[in-house]
C-alpha cells in the first residue's frame, strides 16, 4: 500500500478541518505565552489552501504539488512566524516527494524534510519549545517504524503518537525562542501552540491514510 | 553622494514600520526606505508580517539597481525577510542582507550609512552594530543628566541628546595621535544643544563624502552612534583629526561644519 496524490489531498482537508476545529484552543494557548493568534492565522491558512487546491484548473498529479501549493499559500496567507515556518517545512516536503506515491521511507523522508525546514528556518533546537519538539520526536518515530516494516499508516500513526507526546513536554520547558522567550521560565506550564498544530498537522495526515486505505480495501 | 544600498523595514504594525522609516529619513532623506507592516486581510491589517508584501519591497529597490538591506522587529519578521532571501533567486540573493540588530537604532544606523554611499556589507553591519550603543551606558547617563533637549522647530527631542559631558569614547575609536599624515584641529561646537542625533547625522553624512578618515574626539566620525556616544555639549571644544589623501579638505570641511552649529544654532 501507497499513499499519492489523493491522500495528499485529503490530508490537506483534514487539516484544514482540524485546525479550524482547534481554533480557539491552538488561540488560547498562544495567548499565554505569545501573540494570542496562532489559531486564526492557521485556521485562515489552510482554509486559503483548500481555496487555492479547489482552483487547480487541472488535475493535481503528485503529492510534491499538492505541498508545493500547500507550501506558498501559507506563506502569503498566514501571517504569523508559522507562515514562513509550516510554508518552508511544506517546501522542502514538496521536493522531497517529486514521485507519483509515497511507501513508508517515503513518508520518513516527508517528514525529515519537513522537520528540516522548521529548524532551518527557525534555528530552533530540540527543546526549545518550538513546533520542532513536536516534528523531531515524529520524523524520529516514523523512521524507526519504517525500519521496522511498518506500513505509511503505521508509520503516520507512530509520528502522529510521538508527536503529541512532544507537544506535552513542551509544557515543561521555558521558551527560548519567538515572542514566548519574552516570557523565559514564566511560559513553563503551558505547551507550545506552534507544536500543538503540527501534532495535528500529522495526525490529518495519519486520518488521511486510514481513510484511503479503507477505500483500497 | 547616491544611495547604492535601500532598507526595507519589516514589523508586525504597519505603524511602526512607517514611523520607524520616518525617523530614519529624517536623517537620511535620500536614501530609499520602504516600511512593509502589519498583514492585511480584506483592507483590515492585523498585526503580523507579509511575505508577499516583503518580497515585493526588496525587488523593488532591486530592480531600481539598489543592493537591499532588510531589517526586522520581532524574530518572526526576521524569519519572514529570512524566507524572502529564500525565494530569491542567487544573483538576486546575493544582494540582499537580513543582518539582524535592533529595530529603530539598526534602521537609522543602516540608513545614514547607505547615506554616505556605503556598500552592502557595511550598511548590513552598521545595522547589527546598532545595538552596541547600549553597552556605553546610554541610559544612564540620561537619568543622571535629567536635563531636557529641546531642538528647535518643535520637533521631538529624543534620543542621544543627553548633555553630560566627559564621557569617553571607550571603543572603536580609530587612533589618531602619532599617525603619520593625520592633521588634528580644534574647535567649538557651535550650537546649544549638542552633538545629538540629527547634528551626529549631518556630520556623519559629511564625512562620507571625503576620501579621508575622519575622527571626533577619537570617536570615527561616520558613525552616527559614535558621535552621539560623545554626549558633546554644546559649545564643547572638540578635536577633529583626518587622515587619507582628502585629510585636508575633509578636516577644513568638518571643522566648519561643527563651528556652525550643524545646521542648529
Amino acid at each position: 500500500m501507497t499513499l499519492g496524490v489523493t491522500w495528499a489531498l485529503d490530508w490537506m482537508r483534514r487539516t484544514a478541518t482540524l485546525v479550524v476545529a482547534h481554533r480557539e484552543e491552538l488561540s488560547e494557548l498562544d495567548r499565554q505565552i505569545g501573540d494570542g493568534d496562532h489559531g486564526e492565522n492557521l485556521a485562515r491558512g489552510f482554509t486559503a489552501v483548500i481555496t487555492k487546491l479547489d482552483e487547480q484548473p487541472t488535475p493535481l498529479q503528485h503529492v510534491g504539488e499538492v505541498l508545493r501549493i500547500a507550501a506558498t499559500t501559507l506563506m502569503s496567507t498566514v501571517g504569523g512566524a508559522s507562515g514562513p515556518l509550516y510554508g518552508t517545512a511544506f517546501l522542502r516536503a514538496s521536493r522531497a516527494t517529486a514521485r507519483t506515491e509515497l511507501d513508508a521511507e517515503g513518508m520518513v523522508a516527508l517528514l525529515e524534510a519537513c522537520l528540516e525546514g522548521v529548524r532551518d528556518r527557525g534555528g530552533a533546537a530540540l527543546g526549545d519549545k518550538t513546533m520542532a519538539d513536536a516534528w523531531f520526536p515524529a520524523a524520529e518515530a516514523a523512521a524507526q517504524s519504517a525500519e521496522h516494516g511498518a506500513s505509511p499508516v503505521e508509520v503516520l500513526r507512530a509520528a502522529t503518537l510521538a508527536a503529541r507526546r512532544g507537544v506535552e513536554a513542551t509544557a515543561q520547558l521555558a521558551a527560548v525562542r519567538g515572542r514566548a522567550s519574552f516570557l523565559g521560565d514564566l511560559s513553563i506550564g503551558v505547551a507550545d501552540p506552534g507544536a500543538a498544530s503540527t501534532a495535528l498537522v500529522i495526525e490529518a495526515a495519519h486520518d488521511a491514510a486510514v481513510a484511503a486505505v479503507s477505500r483500497a480495501a | 553622494m547616491t544611495a547604492r544600498v535601500g532598507i526595507v523595514l519589516v514589523a508586525h504594525a504597519a505603524e511602526l514600520a512607517r514611523g520607524t522609516a520616518s525617523v530614519a529619513k529624517q536623517m537620511a532623506p535620500d536614501v530609499p526606505i520602504e516600511a512593509v507592516g502589519g498583514f492585511w486581510v480584506d483592507g483590515l491589517e492585523s498585526l503580523g508580517t507579509d511575505v508577499d508584501a516583503v518580497r515585493a519591497a526588496v525587488s523593488r529597490l532591486l530592480d531600481d539597481g539598489r543592493d537591499v538591506v532588510v531589517l526586522g522587529d520581532l524574530g518572526s519578521a526576521v524569519l519572514t525577510a529570512e524566507l524572502v532571501l529564500e525565494l530569491l533567486d542567487d544573483a538576486e540573493s546575493g544582494r540582499v542582507r537580513v543582518p539582524g540588530g535592533p529595530f529603530v537604532e539598526g534602521a537609522v544606523a543602516a540608513a545614514v550609512r547607505a547615506a554616505g554611499g556605503a556598500g552592502l556589507e557595511d550598511v548590513a553591519a552598521a545595522a547589527r552594530g546598532a545595538a552596541l550603543i547600549w553597552n556605553g551606558n546610554v541610559s544612564g547617563a540620561a537619568a543622571e543628566s535629567g536635563s531636557r533637549v529641546v531642538s528647535d522647530g518643535g520637533e521631538d527631542s529624543e534620543g542621544g541628546a543627553v548633555s553630560e559631558g566627559g564621557a569617553s569614547p571607550e571603543d572603536g575609536a580609530v587612533s589618531d595621535g602619532g599617525e603619520s599624515g593625520a592633521l588634528s584641529s580644534r574647535v567649538v561646537l557651535g550650537n546649544t544643544t549638542g552633538l545629538h542625533a540629527r547634528p551626529a547625522a549631518i556630520l556623519a553624512r559629511l564625512v562620507a563624502g571625503f576620501d579621508a578618515s575622519v575622527t571626533v574626539n577619537g570617536a570615527p566620525a561616520e558613525s552616527v552612534f559614535e558621535l552621539m556616544k560623545l554626549a558633546a555639549d554644546g559649545g564643547a571644544e572638540l578635536e577633529v583629526v583626518a587622515v587619507g589623501p582628502g585629510a585636508s579638505e575633509a578636516r577644513d570641511a568638518v571643522v566648519a561644519a561643527i563651528a556652525s552649529g550643524l545646521g542648529e544654532r
